[in-house]
């Protein structure tokens, strides 16, 4: 708490003498030895990065072995403080139980490439990624509480998809579009799975997470195939004829998750997310079947589906998500007249009609925002989610 | 939450645990089995034989036209590798449903395309192998020396799959007749 603000509010007479001691008391009493803790912080990162480089400089004079013993004793090690470190709560239980299980599950992905080093052996990335998944899972879902194991786990899920589908198109030439629709709503599935368990679970706020992360890569992934669906025609898969029946399989299979998600969450969040997906699908076929590579026609689809999210944002009263909106909107909209323009900006009217539209448009995004963003009061803790 | 301390929470921990150990354990039976042969290579790329810390190299196999060597997961040839090992004496192509049978030619060990080969399905044309980054300079020199032939040792395993073991050089002979001479 700082000092200044307070002497800042007692001058202005905004509170009392007696106010601001109660609230130094307060935060007196609440406050944690930061500097204390950063330091100990600190030293054990030194600790930590002593050993590495010392084992890092004896590499290649400590056999095989020997360093893969010491790997698996490492984690066994880990797994077994976390074991110990269950029951308790607080900073012990919650945030470094966490930190542990995330240095456990990455020293168990290294395990394989150390493997692979010691025994000369190879294998295409997505086998290892999905032994990873299905060893790891089952400890960090039924383990993890925060915001890092929410997103590795994430991360290793999308990064096995994507390792396989990349590996599976050099395979053949020409992954069928069942394969394509079903790789690409790996966030759906994991969106969903978030949803049940939430239902069930004591971790709710965890449960919270994966769903708000698995919904973002989602909003991600839909939002960069509408700007390659731009950039050429056939889109992110190169052949017209396919992204069509992609498009029309996700359609399908969004829908469908998005009907599952209305029956199972009916609250705002649910419904608000349900409306994404819906979105998602429809824009997505639209874009795919239209094979429009025109400016104004690819700037509209990309602007309708966050048009949607931003219609969820306030019906489900998400105050950063809608800002956030506003912000991309008005930024593919000031991309769009640089585009119109761009055979007149070799000349220096256009330039000119360019930079005035980016500036009417940030000014008029501004207002719009202020104006009907959802109250603060409204807001969740932190952007979309599922649930209440 | 006490039947989940008990119960849950020990699964899960040992499950990663016994996995990779059981994974370890395979991949130490793998590398023990199958045989090793040793296989002259030649660079195949001269401004980039070294990167990081593995050598890529093509596999010069003798008595085969690199044209002919299968580069398909679903090729019904393979490479036929004739002599005691690990001294290769003759490698010819042979189809796969000959030597799957028992009138196949008297191969001491049959290579086939590994569809999992970090060189995707070009494994039996090309390679890569690891080396100690302090001997990587040495490598390179010896590599880019024309006086010098680089020779890999390498298992075939039960499945006919290729694993580069080992690099070394010996002093390249006149001409390819005289390679057996020169050993």
């Amino acid at each position: 708490m700082s000092d200044r603000k307070l002497n800042k509010w007692l001058d202005a007479g905004l509170i009392d003498a007696e106010t601001a001691q109660r609230i130094r008391q307060y935060e007196a009493d609440r406050s944690r030895p930061v500097g204390l803790w950063s330091l100990i912080g600190l030293g054990a990162l030194a600790i930590g990065l002593g050993i590495i480089s010392v084992v890092a400089a004896n590499w290649d004079d400590i056999p095989g072995m020997v360093r893969l013993t010491i790997h698996g004793l490492l984690m066994a090690g880990i797994a077994a403080a976390i074991f110990w470190l269950q029951p308790r709560k607080g900073f012990l239980g919650l945030y470094v139980k966490d930190v542990l299980l995330f240095v456990l599950a990455v020293l168990g992905a290294t395990f394989f490439g150390h493997l692979g080093q010691v025994y000369q052996t190879s294998a295409p990335l997505w086998q290892p990624l999905a032994t990873w998944l299905l060893l790891f899972s089952p400890l960090l879902l039924l383990g993890g509480r925060g915001w890092l194991i929410s997103v590795l786990w994430i991360v290793g899920l999308l990064g096995t998809g994507i390792a396989h589908m990349s590996w599976y198109a050099q395979q053949t030439s020409d992954p069928p579009s069942i394969y394509i629709a079903a790789i690409s709503s790996l966030p759906i599935y994991a969106l969903l799975a978030a949803i049940f368990a939430k239902q069930i679970s004591t971790r709710q706020d965890f449960w919270k997470q994966v769903g708000q992360i698995a919904l973002a890569s989602f909003v991600a992934g839909v939002t960069f195939k509408l700007i390659a669906d731009g950039l050429s025609r056939g889109g992110l898969y190169g052949s017209e004829g396919q992204a069509g029946n992609i498009a029309a399989l996700q359609l399908g299979l969004w829908s469908a998750a998005a009907l599952l998600i209305y029956i199972v969450n009916r609250t705002t969040a649910g419904i608000s997310m349900a409306a994404i997906l819906v979105a998602a699908a429809v824009i997505s076929f639209v874009s795919s079947i239209a094979q429009s590579t025109e400016p104004l026609g690819n700037a509209i689809m990309f602007m309708a589906f966050w048009a949607a999210i931003g219609w969820s944002a306030i019906y489900s009263g998400w105050r950063i998500i809608f800002q956030l909106v506003v912000a991309i909107i008005a930024l593919r909209l000031i991309i769009l007249s640089f585009e119109l323009a761009s055979d007149l900006l070799s000349s220096g009217m256009g330039l000119i009609l360019a930079g005035m539209i980016t500036i009417a448009i940030a000014v008029i995004a501004y207002r719009f925002s202020k104006a009907f963003a959802p109250g603060r009061a409204a807001v969740e803790p932190i952007g979309s989610g599922d649930g209440q | 939450m006490n039947r989940y301390r008990r119960f849950f929470l020990p699964l899960a921990l040992l499950l990663p645990l016994v996995g990779l150990g059981l994974i370890w354990l395979q991949t130490e039976r793998e590398s023990h089995q199958g045989s090793e042969w040793d296989v002259p290579i030649a660079g195949y790329d001269p401004r980039d034989l070294l990167r990081g810390h593995y050598v890529q190299f093509r596999y010069d196999w003798p008595g085969v036209t690199e044209n002919d060597i299968p580069t398909w997961y679903g090729s019904q040839t393979g490479l036929c590798i004739t002599g005691k090992a690990p001294r290769i004496e003759k490698v010819e192509i042979v189809d796969r449903a000959e030597y799957d049978q028992s009138s196949a030619p008297a191969c001491a060990a049959t290579a086939r395309v590994n569809p999992w080969s970090e060189e995707g399905e070009d494994g039996l044309v090309r390679d890569r192998i690891y080396v100690p980054q302090e001997a990587a300079r040495d490598y390179e020199t010896q590599l880019a020396n024309p006086e010098l032939q680089g020779i890999v040792r390498v298992r075939i395993n039960n499945s006919g799959f290729l694993t580069p073991l080992s690099l070394r050089f010996r002093p390249r002979p006149d001409d390819i007749g005289d390679r057996d001479e020169t050993e």
